[in-house]
């Protein structure tokens, strides 16, 4: 096993793009303070050896349920319908859905993800998250990127800047149906840090609850903007580039040393790969029919856009891309959650599920980090529209494979669900676990901007050891 | 050269600054200036010469990206000789385009956008009047030291006699209003320090170089500044409301636009007066309406049609009946009134993002480690204390911005005059005397040059704080007029990334001059300014509170369509438009004082398929002549590199024409090559 974050196959593909991609600096007149240190491109030395490669981030976003899902609360059963204050609307809840003690670790699953349900020997569940804020659009923000009320790097972009990326011909960091809200594209931006590092948005999700007037943007043959000449073939296209680069390889050779020049003819090989290359993982057409019914897609099916998502996430994780978010919204259940939920639960559930299968069965879980979880959770209460509100202080979210332990729980909450309690694990804790899975130390991947050094966990993050396998 | 000091010693950028002793040159015959003598003494100790001046037609097309953002067009190509440079220079100082060009790097630093960003995106619809604004300031190369006391504290300072100017006074605070507001904040007094904090960010980065923002939660860990003096900060920008229609859910407090014109308050009192009037009026109205219904309500209830006035009825209701005909009359009268007072509606003055006074300025609390639940002892309205400037007195009525810029635009303030500088230098040169341009703290480079950046901001100052004769200066040095050429293997080896300037820093064109010198080239740029903007166009059919990027589609479908310059185009915080975000426009959500300059593919991919500049790259084979082939193929390298192309580079195209065939449609192939170029997207 490679740990220094290069392999073979790496090396080669540097050599064979002929310029040296150290050439891809960026060191344009001098003025590269920002991206002056290195090829985000080119694949980095990590701090330590690395558990994981990749990370797919499935991001439930509106916030799941703990209680009815991954975190079983017997005592709930006991103050079922009982007030939690006097005088409250709100009352204590047991989970409408069973749960069951699943695979060989017994771990307590409930019916509502039945398909997911059958990977627990594979999950390392966290009982215990807890976050900084309970509105959407900040805790959104914040588990996006580590802050809720300032322009800061997103998650994804720091792997990028922290780790390079595998494939040159594919961009480092994807973003499947993001949605425009709880801060938009801010979710996968890379505010400071060099532009490529920046998320590459794949399709759009509908905004607030799916509403007739905005429509999520289907991800059945989705085309990236730039992406296809629409006046050229391809002959004649290289044809034109064929012109271009040697106009530039003219004008290197009088420039002498030209770092700048030599970035751009090596830049444009690669957007000239890259246009055959990203068309080709995201076409999901090549893929097996009975692979695409195993990810739910189909014409009509409630799990055509999250199965798609899914599957070209794990042809992403094969090709090299670093990090992978899958977003689905929106599980904010503040009326009948037994409508909603079960709704949210029929749409990812099998492809998730398929994900794992697939991953595993490939060989990529284990070294492919999957996280899965909301930018909170639920209280066990139900309150008078028979919905769920917000729970920012306990909450569930789940990794696979990529180093984390399989087949336990980790943390707990009170004796209702409601607060994180034993061995608690914050956002930013979270954060720094995911980077040290990625062998990276939160407290040195830094970024200079403005006289200061920026980290994901800001001042915070405490690496999780129980979570590491 | 560039390093960091050992902590004991006082802050370089702290002290004072004065004019310096020019130093001596073995060559005398180079230097033509003051900078050149400073720069070349440097490279004399180190050993090194430096380059030959650049080819003419180079420093032509170098001047007029660096001034104006355009490339020189045609005519100007063919009769340039390097007698007219100083010409060129101040035409081009004097064009409209120079404000386009320079107002843009200043928006870079107020981190301006039209949208307030962060979770809860809205639309700031009167953004791009302080866009227009800063455009005009550098165009009428206001005194830097004016253009400061503008933007803090425009609406206190005395309104200038002209009205525009005066209208330019009040909309050149949107400086403070234009930054990232969370106004998903439900807690207020949170979002009221979030607000002071982009304030306080923004002033102190554009201004002075220094972050202050560590210190609201701790004393900073490298510069002297102490939550104190952050919170003294907070309590002026606290003590100032925005004037903009930012109104979320949450956020009501926001008051409302700034009224323009020279009788804007009084005329928007008499808007106001008028709608109170109308409102008193109706309410009048409504009362005579209730009593008609209820009497009809009676007749009705007694079997009496109203409409019908039967001939006979019982005494009463004659009473009654006789009562509602007069009623009919008053409501028909009422209606009257009102529609003819609706009709006399005084016009609206135009209106403007800006800021003025609280009613009650107040201190600021210190709050522990930045906290809002956790407030100290109040600090007192005030700046940063580790610079040596004294701040005049607060008044118990002021929130002390006037104070404030006093301070900040103070000849005796060592960072302000020294962060312009090297601001303007970093355009010229590619990169700044100190290579930090945000950053004049201990964690920032040190100058490499300290005399000549003391030297040019001591003069800078004492010369009346003009920008534009600061440029002319600079431009019309041989430091300037250097060939970027990398040749020379001595100064290659012994300075590889210039730092002393032996030669001129090749520079990549930024997204907006990129843009503009595409358009220009396809013959479509529209050089007249744009008033307005697309995202108050159509933010117009929706109420304030529903402004939100994202929320039915509002803003997620603003194109790339216009021919205005770069600078007009709509920025919505965290989706600009395509060609911005990934030629590395700066991140509105941050001061950006020196943008990255990273290369990607995306970069590539977007010059290679863009339809845009596609129809731009067609818009200049057709401005190509009737000449032949060689003919042609020369103006489109003058258009786009403002040089004739050598023999091995006509050889390259007249093959590719020979191999994709000599049409129409293949000259458009070949401009677009010409446009994926290196050359072209660099400034030699």
């Amino acid at each position: 096993m490679m740990n220094n974050g290069f392999s073979r196959r790496h090396l080669l593909s540097a050599s064979s793009a002929g310029f040296g991609m150290l050439a891809l600096r960026g060191l344009f007149g001098a003025n590269a303070s920002a991206a002056a240190r290195i090829n985000p491109l080119v694949p980095v030395q990590t701090h330590f050896p690395a558990r994981a490669q990749r990370v797919i981030f499935l991001f439930m976003q509106g916030g799941p349920s703990q209680v009815d899902t991954f975190d079983f609360k017997p005592a709930l059963t006991k103050q079922h319908e009982v007030p939690n204050a006097k005088g409250s609307t709100n009352v204590y809840y047991q989970s409408p859905w069973e749960f069951k003690a699943r695979g060989q670790s017994g771990m307590l699953i409930s019916d509502l993800l039945p398909n997911i349900a059958r990977h627990a020997d594979d999950l390392c569940v966290i009982n215990s998250m807890h976050t900084d804020h309970n509105a959407h659009p900040q805790a959104i923000l914040q588990m996006n990127t580590g802050s809720f009320a300032f322009t800061r790097p997103s998650v994804g972009s720091w792997c990028v800047y922290g780790l390079g990326t595998e494939n040159q011909n594919l961009p480092g960091f994807v973003t499947i149906n993001p949605s425009f809200s709880g801060g938009g594209p801010l979710k996968h931006g890379c505010a400071f840090l060099p532009a490529v590092c920046g998320g590459t948005a794949i399709g759009q999700d509908s905004g607030n609850g799916a509403s007739p007037d905005s429509p999520a943007t289907s991800l059945k043959d989705i085309q990236l903007p730039f992406m296809k000449n629409a006046r050229l073939d391809v002959t004649a296209q290289r044809r034109q580039l064929d012109l271009v680069q040697s106009l530039n390889r003219q004008r290197l050779a009088q420039d002498g040393s030209n770092e700048a020049l030599e970035g751009l003819i090596t830049s444009a090989e690669l957007a000239f790969n890259m246009q055959r290359e990203m068309p080709e993982v995201m076409n999901l057409n090549k893929e097996s029919k009975a692979t695409q019914e195993m990810y739910g897609i189909g014409d009509g099916k409630v799990t055509d856009q999250i199965g798609r998502a899914c599957l070209m996430a794990r042809r992403f994780a094969e090709s090299g891309v670093r990090f992978i978010q899958v977003n689905h919204e929106f599980w904010d259940d503040h009326s009948d959650i037994f409508k909603g939920h079960p709704q949210h639960a029929r749409e990812t559930d099998q492809p998730v599920a398929a994900l794992l299968t697939d991953l595993k069965q490939r060989g990529l879980l284990e070294d492919t980090l999957v996280l899965w979880g909301g930018e909170f959770g639920r209280p066990p209460l139900l309150n008078k529209n028979k919905g769920r509100d917000h729970d920012h202080l306990g909450f569930t979210m789940w990794m696979a494979g990529g180093g984390a332990k399989p087949g336990i729980r980790y943390g707990s909450t009170d004796e209702t669900g409601m607060k994180a309690e034993q061995d608690k694990v914050h956002l930013h804790d979270l954060h720094a676990t995911m980077l040290h899975l990625l062998g990276l130390d939160h407290e040195r991947l830094t970024y200079r901007y403005a006289g200061r050094d920026f980290r994901l966990t800001d001042v915070f993050g405490e690496v999780k050891r129980g979570l590491l396998a | 050269m560039a390093g960091r000091p050992p902590v004991a010693e006082p802050l370089w950028s702290l002290k004072t600054f004065a004019v310096q002793e020019v130093p001596v040159v073995k060559r005398t015959e180079w230097p033509r200036s003051r900078v050149d003598q400073f720069i070349l003494s440097r490279l004399e100790k180190a050993g090194l010469g430096p380059n030959e001046e650049a080819e003419p037609l180079t420093l032509l097309r170098r001047v007029y990206f660096d001034l104006i953002g355009l490339p020189p067009p045609l005519e100007v190509v063919e009769g340039f000789e390097m007698s007219k440079f100083s010409a060129v220079v101040d035409g081009l100082l004097a064009s409209p385009e120079f404000g386009v060009r320079w107002g843009r790097h200043w928006l870079d630093v107020a981190r301006y956008a039209e949208t307030s960003g962060n979770t809860r995106n809205m639309a700031y619809v009167l953004a791009w009047r302080y866009r227009n604004y800063v455009v005009r300031a550098l165009n009428r190369d206001t005194p830097f030291d004016e253009f400061i006391h503008e933007q803090l504290a425009g609406d206190l300072l005395p309104p200038a006699s002209d009205a525009l100017r005066h209208d330019d006074q009040l909309l050149a605070t949107g400086f403070l209003n234009v930054g990232v507001k969370s106004l998903g904040e439900s807690d207020l007094m949170l979002y009221d320090m979030n607000v002071a904090d982009d304030q306080i960010d923004a002033t102190c980065h554009a201004f002075l170089a220094l972050s202050a923002n560590c210190a609201r939660c701790h004393d900073h860990k490298f510069d002297p500044i102490p939550t104190a003096d952050y919170h003294a900060l907070a309590g002026i920008f606290r003590s100032t409301q925005n004037l903009s229609g930012v109104e979320t859910n949450n956020v009501k407090k926001e008051a409302e636009a700034m009224p323009l014109g020279r009788d804007g308050v009084q005329r928007m009192q008499a808007v106001k007066q008028h709608e109170k009037d109308i409102a008193d009026m109706q309410k009048d109205y409504a009362e005579v309406a209730k009593k008609r219904n209820t009497m009809r309500e009676e007749l009705v209830k007694a079997g009496i049609d109203p409409a019908k006035k039967p001939a006979v009825m019982p005494k009463e209701m004659m009473e009654k009946m006789s009562t509602l005909t007069v009623l009919e009359k008053d409501v028909g009268e009422w209606q009257k009134k009102l529609a003819e007072k609706q009709k006399s509606m005084p016009v609206a003055p135009p209106v403007g993002m800006s800021v003025r006074d609280a009613e009650t300025p107040l201190d600021c609390p210190v709050f522990d480690k930045g906290e809002v639940k956790k407030p100290l002892a109040a600090v007192k309205r005030g700046a940063l204390s580790a610079i040596p400037v004294k701040l005049a007195a607060i008044g118990p009525k002021e929130s002390g911005r006037r104070q404030l810029a006093d301070w900040i635009a103070s000849p005796q303030n060592p960072l302000t005059a020294r962060v312009l500088v090297n601001r303007v230098w970093l355009h010229l040169f590619g990169r700044g005397l100190v290579g930090t341009p945000d950053d004049f703290g201990r964690m920032g480079m040190q100058p490499t040059h300290p005399e000549l950046l003391d030297d040019l901001a001591a003069r800078f100052v004492k010369e009346g704080w003009s920008v534009k004769a600061l440029i002319r200066e600079l431009v019309l040095t041989r430091t300037y007029q250097m060939s970027s050429s990398t040749r020379s293997e001595v100064a290659q080896a012994k300075d590889p990334t210039n730092l002393l300037l032996w030669r001129a820093n090749r520079k990549r064109l930024e997204a907006e001059p990129l843009r503009d010198a595409l358009l220009a080239l396809g013959g479509t740029l529209d050089l007249t300014p744009r008033e307005g903007s697309p995202v108050a166009d159509k933010a117009k059919a929706i109420t304030p509170q529903g402004r939100e990027v994202g929320r039915k589609h509002f803003l997620n479908d603003l194109q790339d369509d216009t021919t205005h310059r770069s600078i007009y185009l709509p920025i919505v915080r965290g989706a600009q438009m395509p060609m911005m975000q990934c030629f590395n426009a700066a991140d509105p959500g941050l001061v950006v004082g020196g943008r990255s300059a990273s290369i990607t593919p995306v970069q590539s991919l977007l010059l290679m398929n863009s339809e845009q500049v596609m129809r731009q790259a067609e818009g200049l084979s057709r401005r190509l002549g009737g000449g032949n082939a060689e003919a042609k193929m020369v103006n489109a390298w003058k258009m786009a590199c403002c040089r004739e192309p050598t023999v091995e580079e006509r050889e390259m195209m007249l093959e590719f024409l020979r191999g994709a065939g000599d049409s129409p449609s293949v000259w458009a192939q070949l401009c677009h090559a010409l446009m994926q170029s290196g050359e072209f997207q660099t400034v030699y």
